[in-house]
């Protein structure tokens, strides 16, 4: 790792001691007297009051003379003897110790670890995917927290671990876990090597990572997989798909995924699969309205009154009666107008929102109408269509798609409909240069893969998911064998 | 080597904004443009009258009509004549109706056919029709309804569901250019009540009109030329003392079939039409009790119809036309098709025309 | 010769169906049936299965050829320098990549016109040209993997946009039209076989670029199924042509395809030939990238020029072009002389070449003769 120095235990504890939290207790046993030396923020303070309680007792009826003698009294385990600078600057920073004797500092030394409270939330519910049906257990910051929940489900010593330290200030453990015998060596190993070769100064969270590690960042398309739902990294972990999370971040990120990953709910695969595909299938059908209804608006209305059928005719031409501006104009106006109501609705503290959303949206919009500033049925597409970008379950990609509609109105503002179809080309050429972890990202549309495409637009039932999907190359492809086939009799042999 | 990449990559991407930008220019915003929904040719004394329906949508429920109108010498130059008259540019890319007064119908259609054939934005479902009078007057008589598209929209629900048969632009054009069938269109009359309604059907021979079918005319058209599940016929029966009894007749399900039997030098062919009918109305005095009752009743509708049916072949046998295309269909079943030699023996051809008429009972017994 | 491909940029084979079916369907779509019909009337269909078979032997032969070469030598600059020699052999590899951009250029000029004539009359073109451009360039500097993408959803967009339609227009066929069946003589039909063989021209593409394919030798049964989904969408798009007009008014219109679709009315839009031309677009890109794509790899590999700068080249001579051939009479002349010098090129270099592979040996010798 990059920007290395050599630490010696002196150098440590006078970096350390520039800050008033560093403080050091004495513990005197009578022969000796040893220094405890840590971050008062980082330590239980009762912990430690029952600690020294404990080891006074202990010096008053024995004699403890050296560092080893006093660490055969503490009533904790984790101690570390005799470690070196570099483990001692990580330690002290996840709430250790550092226990030396005063007339030896740089001597032997040894960690302690009374960890205090993490001053976390309690919950762990999920705020930003919500499921009606299923578990809705979610992460939260805490990495050991959130690698436990994981362990709890998928309880196989083939969930295998790897902790990376990334970040020159921050020296984040980033955790990347896989499960060995279903991944790909490959993949593993480019994530890992991806990992390793950050520098970068502070990781806040995962989603800095996905771009840092990203294939490509002349995107708005996510190419991992974001999430904060452990079922979701439970299914991406059983196909084979790596998962990284780093500390300090209730976000896991998955990869490789494709474009079709970011349709997925798990509610799809709770209910039963007609539903879930019917669904998903909506889903689909939203995202391609929210993108191309405004755009077909504005190019219908401007270039190609012929298409309009006659039935329709009369009531959009009387809708624009009076708005001065032309169709292009009004769309642009009416898309930005819903991203500031959206974005400073996004802020607002929650007392404001509400009113607020209320003011922003009906009272705005009924106004714009009757000055005849816009058409009622463009509002109705606009807001439809803002509404539509939110289907996705992944909101990273909802954040592409809200994007992405600004340059197709523009598109078929220009060139109307031919406009249209030349944003429909950049978007599908620009979707097939994209690589997620080095596999593309239009599978299982292209690169055809026929027998991968039964779990893309729709989701088939559990006796057909039997196989991992093969664009991931695991190393085992047979998730479960479905249940064999009944043999069915005629109707009246019951 | 990236640096100049990137260069030329963002002069390249502002370029194309900048000509972007520059762009299209040619755009109709659909309520900056005075939409034409009904035109019109008449010919009055030497010059031409064109006259257009416009819409205007400016309440809610109610669209008001504009009718313009302009004098021309020739029949190409009506739009650019009309624009001259309105505050918005003119577009016709949704006119769905076209006139001709019978004045100018008479003296060929032909050079109005072409103009529409060639032009890209005139719609294939696009309706012609002829008017008794004028074009103008036949627009008038619908001004003060609230549909600019009255005249369209009553020749095509008349088609749909009673006796007309259908012909959009693309059919008419099929008929015009094609050797084997002569074209025809709705005939628009008005009535007492100075309202705009269907007469008949205007017969012509090329692009000219010669004649009109009226009545029943209009419905052996339809049945002897197509497949319908509509229409209803008036039959009149012999009268026996008292007053003239009347059926009305439904016609439920009707199909021609056409039977070559001799390509020429004289054509021959055998027409059969297999027709099942309702009786919507009868008159008092006529009695159905019994199958033989119906029977005989069948018999008579069936001899009402041939008769009617073979009077209408021999009328546009006289007058030289095809509407019902015999043309066409001698052409797909024989090879070697010689247009010009058969409407040569085409007055002469034999025609031999049988019905047959299934009478659904209604359940109900006199 | 090139190295075997890495694994990284090879294609698995069915999506040499997409590309070759990009190539064998080209602008011709539109107003093809005039032209076959022209001689064979309500008979044309049978013209354009004929043509279809002749296709389907040019596929067969070309398969021929590449498997008698080594792998790394299995294209078409290679067979030509190997069977003809360096002098001869780089004339014809330049003359096909000449070729190649010249196909690529008159599907665009084409497509362009119909746009201009049916969309957009008063528009100045040259923004949307080089709109386009951009679009040309960023497809092919993608690789063969970006090329195959877009072809595969421009056949996609095909069979979704296009097929569906033909229902819709059903009442307004007339089947009788095709009756007479066999009305015409056989010098007829073999006119207009001629004429409907040369809207299949695209399919020399396969041999630059089967090196790409996985698995090459097992192919064939993608690019033979590709004929046949070309042929299908023509022969269906001559019995709409040829039902829905009468014989004299497909004579006079232009684009019947267009035409046909635009009675078809839906209850949000009427004029659908709009959704069709737009959608066609995909298409045309996918048609003209595969040109690009197999002009500029052919150049890499006879004149060593890298392609993103053959590809600028060949772009900036389009504009350039373009600005010459600006009315449809020019436009008419380039594609009825690109047909013809096509005929030569492809319809009679591959069955000499074909035969030339039979007689001298399987691997990368140059012995002519055994």
């Amino acid at each position: 790792m990059p920007n290395q120095q050599a630490y010696s235990m002196a150098s440590i504890l006078d970096s350390c001691k520039r800050s008033t939290d560093f403080v050091t207790t004495p513990l005197s046993t009578g022969k000796e007297s040893f220094s405890f030396s840590y971050y008062k923020t980082l330590i239980d303070v009762e912990g430690l009051g029952h600690l020294l309680h404990a080891l006074q007792t202990a010096a008053q009826t024995e004699e403890i003379g050296d560092l080893r003698g006093l660490l055969a009294h503490v009533p904790m385990d984790g101690l570390e003897t005799d470690p070196d600078p570099e483990r001692v600057r990580e330690q002290i920073f996840k709430g250790c110790l550092l226990v030396y004797r005063d007339s030896d500092p740089e001597g032997p030394c040894a960690l302690i670890p009374v960890p205090a409270k993490k001053g976390l939330r309690s919950s762990n519910e999920t705020d930003m995917e919500f499921s009606v049906v299923g578990p809705k257990i979610g992460f939260i910051e805490d990495l050991d927290t959130n690698i436990h929940l994981l362990r709890a489900q998928l309880n196989t010593p083939d969930l295998v671990l790897k902790e990376i330290l990334v970040g020159s200030i921050s020296r984040s453990r980033v955790a990347l876990m896989y499960i060995d015998g279903v991944a790909n060596e490959e993949n593993v190993a480019k994530m890992e090597k991806r990992l390793r070769a950050i520098d970068f100064d502070v990781v806040f969270d995962t989603s800095q990572l996905d771009q840092i590690i990203s294939d490509n960042s002349r995107t708005p398309f996510p190419l991992f997989t974001t999430t904060e739902r452990r079922d979701r990294v439970v299914y991406a972990l059983i196909t084979g798909q790596v998962a990284v999370i780093s500390e300090g971040s209730p976000y896991f990120i998955t990869g490789p995924s494709t474009l079709f990953d970011f349709f997925l709910s798990p509610e799809d695969y709770f209910l039963p699969w007609i539903l879930g595909s019917f669904f998903r299938m909506i889903r689909i059908f939203g995202v391609i309205f929210s993108l191309f209804a405004s755009s077909f608006y504005v190019a219908l209305m401007t270039y190609h009154y012929e298409v309009i059928p006659k039935e329709l005719l009369g009531r959009l031409i009387y809708s624009r009666e009076n708005v001065p501006f032309a169709p292009f104009l009004e769309a642009l106006f009416l898309e930005i107008t819903v991203e500031f109501l959206r974005e400073a609705g996004a802020r607002l503290p929650s007392r404001i929102g509400q009113s607020l959303g209320i003011v922003g949206g009906i009272i705005l919009g009924q106004a714009a109408v009757e000055a005849s500033l816009t058409s009622n049925i463009l509002i109705i597409i606009v807001s439809l269509s803002a509404l539509t970008s939110f289907v996705t379950p992944i909101y990273k990609m909802s954040n592409a798609i809200r994007f992405l509609r600004f340059p197709i109105i523009l598109l078929a503002a220009v060139w109307g409909s031919l406009g249209i179809a030349i944003a429909v080309c950049f978007l599908l050429v620009h979707l097939s240069r994209l690589r997620s972890l080095g596999y593309p990202y239009t599978v299982p549309f292209f690169p055809v893969r026929v027998k991968d495409m039964k779990d893309s637009l729709i989701r088939p039932s559990y006796a057909v998911t039997g196989t991992r999907p093969s664009y991931l190359k695991p190393r085992s492809r047979i998730r479960y064998k479905p249940e064999a086939e009944r043999k069915s009799n005629d109707f009246d042999e019951e | 080597m990236r640096g100049r990449r990137n260069t030329v990559r963002r002069v390249a991407a502002l370029g194309l904004l900048t000509l972007a930008a520059g762009g299209c220019g040619s755009s109709q915003i659909v309520d900056r443009i005075a939409l034409v929904q009904t035109a019109g040719y008449d010919r009055a004394e030497g010059h031409i009258v064109t006259s257009l329906q416009v819409g205007e949508y400016t309440d809610k429920d109610k669209t008001k009509i504009k009718l313009l109108e302009s004098d021309s010498t020739n029949s190409f130059d009506m739009m650019p004549q009309l624009n001259l008259e309105t505050n918005k540019p003119i577009e016709y890319g949704q006119m769905k109706m076209m006139l001709f007064g019978r004045s100018y119908a008479e003296h060929g259609i032909g050079d109005v056919l072409k103009i529409l054939s060639r032009d890209v934005k005139v719609q294939s479902r696009c309706l012609l029709a002829v008017s008794e009078t004028t074009a103008l007057e036949a627009m008038r008589a619908t001004s003060n309804t609230d549909d600019t598209l009255f005249l369209m929209n009553m020749i095509w629900q008349n088609t749909k569901t009673a006796n007309l048969k259908g012909q959009n632009l693309q059919q008419i054009l099929y008929g015009y250019h094609g050797t084997g069938s002569d074209i025809f269109l709705p005939y628009i009359t008005i009535n007492k009540q100075h309202r705009a309604q269907l007469g008949g059907v205007a017969l012509f021979k090329d692009d000219r009109v010669v004649a009109v079918a009226r009545e029943a005319e209009v419905l052996y058209l339809k049945l002897l030329s197509e497949r319908s599940r509509e229409g209803s016929l008036l039959v009149k029966l012999r009268a026996s003392g008292g007053s003239q009894p009347y059926l009305l007749l439904r016609v439920l399900s009707s199909h021609p079939k056409f039977k070559l039997v001799s390509a020429g030098p004289v054509p021959s062919i055998r027409i059969r039409v297999a027709m099942t009918v309702m009786i919507k109305s009868i008159s008092e005095t006529v009695k159905i009790e019994n199958e033989a009752e119906a029977k005989r009743l069948e018999r008579v509708i069936k001899r009402y119809v041939e008769t009617g049916m073979s009077d209408f072949i021999a009328k546009c046998q006289g007058l030289r036309v095809d509407p019902i295309g015999f043309g066409d269909f001698v052409r797909t079943h024989r090879r070697g098709w010689d247009s010009v030699a058969f409407y040569e023996a085409y007055p002469s051809m034999k025609t031999e025309v049988r019905v047959s008429v299934k009478l659904l009972q209604s359940g109900i017994i006199d | 010769m090139d190295s075997p491909k890495s694994d990284k940029f090879t294609l698995s084979p069915i999506h040499l169906f997409f590309l070759l079916y990009v190539s064998l369907v080209g602008a011709g779509l539109m107003d093809f049936q005039r032209y076959v019909s022209a001689s064979s009337g309500q008979d044309g269909w049978i013209a354009v299965l004929a043509a279809s078979l002749f296709v389907v032997l040019m596929i067969w032969m070309m398969y021929g050829i590449l498997s008698r070469q080594a792998p790394p030598g299995a294209n078409l600059v290679d067979v030509n320098r190997r069977y003809f020699g360096k002098a001869i052999g780089a004339a014809l590899n330049v003359c096909f990549v000449v070729y190649f951009l010249w196909g690529a250029f008159v599907t665009l000029r084409f497509y362009l016109q119909v746009i201009e004539v049916w969309i957009f009359p008063e528009m100045n073109q040259w923004p949307l040209v080089i709109c386009i451009f951009a679009l040309l360039y960023y497809t092919v500097s993608g690789g063969i993997q970006t090329v195959a993408g877009i072809c595969f959803w421009g056949t996609l967009s095909i069979f979704l946009f296009v097929l569906p339609q033909c229902l819709p227009v059903l009442p307004y066929l007339h089947p009788h039209n095709m009756t007479p069946v066999l009305d015409h003589s056989a010098a007829e039909l073999f006119d207009s076989t001629r004429l409907m063989a040369r809207q299949f021209l695209g399919c020399l593409v396969l041999m630059a670029v089967f090196p790409y394919i996985k698995e090459g030798g097992r192919s064939s049964k993608w690019s033979y199924g590709a004929a046949g989904a070309a042929a299908f969408i023509y022969i269906l798009m001559l019995l709409l042509a040829l039902m829905y007009f009468s014989p004299q008014q497909l004579k006079e219109t232009v684009w019947p395809t267009l035409s046909v679709v635009s009675i078809i009315h839906v209850p949000l839009m009427q004029r659908l030939e709009y959704v069709v031309l737009n959608m066609w677009l995909l298409k045309m890109v996918s048609n003209i990238s595969v040109g690009l794509w197999a002009a500029c790899h052919s150049l890499k590999q006879q004149l060593r020029i890298r392609p993103r700068i053959s590809l600028a080249g060949a772009l900036i001579g389009f504009l350039i072009l373009f600005y010459l051939v600006d009315d449809p009479g020019d436009t008419r002349r380039i594609i009825s002389l690109y047909m013809k010098t096509g005929e030569y090129l492809v319809f009679a270099y591959i069955p000499i070449v074909f035969v030339i592979s039979r007689f001298s040996g399987k691997t990368g010798t140059s012995q002519v003769g055994k």
